[in-house]
């Protein structure tokens, strides 16, 4: 399958902080799911950034579907759900927020609402429309964000910590959501028996490196790599 | 346990089926109103008529007084400061402080309008849920950026209020007790810094969020507002006691 994201040789660094990442390349083909995992800034969040165009890459190329990605330009395509739900919803009831990305796409009504009410039913947040987002619970607000989304219909979804702070119902729900939605996923999550049930590859960064890619079961079944990149082998890989 | 704004927004009266638009002009105009008066004759028709307001609002009486007292309680010192200080025929003496009638007047006249003004503005406020006020502020051409900063204040004055429930729980753990000296000082400095330094940042992530989903520095509203006919007679109604109002003012 065709590949929708590529990274050749990406560097970034920020200004009080140098080589966050260095020589980043992978690509990753429509409809897969793909895991990034490493331990705490290891520079996950960073790449998901470069990926929207929030962030510039300080050396290399990225393109998403072909093309480059613009630099804090509006990507559709791409949707990125944020590691704290609150930094996504920023409108006063969840109605208004699944609504603001199609209504900023110029779509017209007939298909705002139809995107709404789609968005809304897949992530099971319909009851939830007329509802101030600072009255959902902390799995509420995830499922929502998600919902924000879903609505302008990316081929790309960037899930970062998708499951934390969450219980295992809420859980279960993102799981579920994630394997039923048929797009391009990037995943980041220190959850490995999430990114194993949701990830066919896997791709461990470590100190701003790609340290190793490739199926997700085999790669996070190697003890010696996983502990000397901060990470533990899943449980239910453990022999 | 959320604070609410907007807590008695979803009753059933004539003040809260009012068209938001219509409701947010007419009892501004009535506040405006209420606040030309200059005469102590008017004050018990514009008391009533605020208290008017608020029967037919339903809302619940207890509830808008207890709002209501926090006020009071800054209008104490005026009203002696006022009496006492401002010069002219003295009414009575308290001990040796004489009582001014110039001063009682202006006091009367200052309560009175706040109260009824206060009570107007608590009604606007709380018969229409706060987004949909929001929403009618920008139908009816309010700025912009003055709209975007309302939806932005009501979203996040939430979750700062959390954040600070929050830092407020874990001093009390560790055994934290407020008090006036130095260490309280630094300690109430320090939350706010905090609170300040963690809303900076996560504006910065909420503009990221906002930018991904397509902002480019304008909020679209799309409000559906349907005013019927009911709307207009009350919007007539206020008018009508506007008019009165202003006429005798004007006249006497």
């Amino acid at each position: 399958m065709k590949n929708v994201i590529s990274l050749t040789s990406v560097d970034f660094s920020y200004q009080d902080k140098p080589d966050v990442l260095k020589n980043i390349s992978f690509d990753v083909s429509g409809g897969k799911s793909v895991g990034i995992i490493g331990p705490n800034g290891a520079g996950k969040t960073t790449l998901f950034l470069l990926l929207c165009g929030i962030l510039k890459p300080t050396a290399g190329r990225i393109r998403i579907m072909g093309e480059d990605v613009l630099y804090k330009g509006f990507n559709p395509a791409v949707g990125y759900i944020f590691q704290n739900p609150d930094d996504q919803l920023f409108s006063p009831t969840v109605r208004d927020d699944v609504a603001f990305g199609p209504i900023n796409m110029a779509l017209s009504q007939q298909e705002i609402d139809a995107r709404i009410e789609k968005a809304l039913n897949i992530s099971g947040c319909k009851e939830l429309a007329q509802r101030p987002s600072h009255h959902l619970s902390g799995g509420e607000k995830r499922m929502v964000a998600i919902a924000s989304v879903l609505a302008m219909e990316p081929k790309i979804v960037i899930y970062d910590e998708p499951t934390a702070s969450l219980d295992m119902r809420a859980r279960r729900k993102v799981i579920n959501l994630i394997k039923s939605e048929r797009k391009t996923n990037l995943v980041a999550s220190h959850d490995m028996e999430f990114i194993l049930e949701t990830c066919q590859r896997v791709i461990i960064i470590n100190s701003g490196k790609i340290v190793a890619r490739g199926e997700a079961a085999l790669i996070m079944r190697d003890k010696e790599l996983m502990e000397n990149s901060g990470l533990e082998v899943p449980y239910s890989l453990r022999g | 346990m959320h604070i609410e704004l907007d807590r008695y927004a979803r009753l059933k009266s004539p003040i809260h089926s009012w068209d938001p638009r219509f409701k947010i002009i007419s009892l501004s105009a009535l506040i405006f109103a209420f606040s030309f008066t200059k005469q102590l004759t008017l004050l018990p028709f514009i008391f009533v008529i605020s208290i008017i307001v608020l029967l037919l609002s339903r809302l619940p009486l207890l509830y808008i007084f207890k709002r209501l007292k926090y006020i009071a309680l800054f209008m104490v010192p005026m009203v002696i400061l006022l009496s006492t200080t401002s010069g002219g025929k003295v009414l009575f003496s308290l001990k040796f402080i004489p009582v001014y009638a110039q001063g009682l007047t202006m006091s009367l006249l200052v309560v009175v309008r706040t109260f009824a003004i206060l009570i107007v503005f608590f009604v606007m406020l709380e018969t229409t849920p706060f987004n949909r006020t929001i929403k009618a502020l920008h139908a009816i051409k309010m700025p912009d950026k003055l709209v975007s900063i309302l939806f932005f204040t009501y979203r996040y004055i939430y979750v700062y209020l959390e954040e600070l429930r929050k830092m407020r729980i874990a001093l009390k753990l560790r055994g934290y007790k407020n008090a006036m000296n130095y260490h309280s000082l630094k300690t109430n400095g320090g939350i706010v810094a905090s609170l300040l330094l963690r809303s900076f940042e996560q504006a910065e992530r909420i503009c990221s969020a906002m930018t991904l989903r397509g902002y480019t520095g304008k909020f679209i509203i799309r409000a559906q507002f349907r005013a019927c006919w009911q709307d207009y007679v009350k919007e007539f109604a206020v008018a009508l006691v506007i008019i009165i109002l202003l006429k005798t003012t004007c006249s006497l």
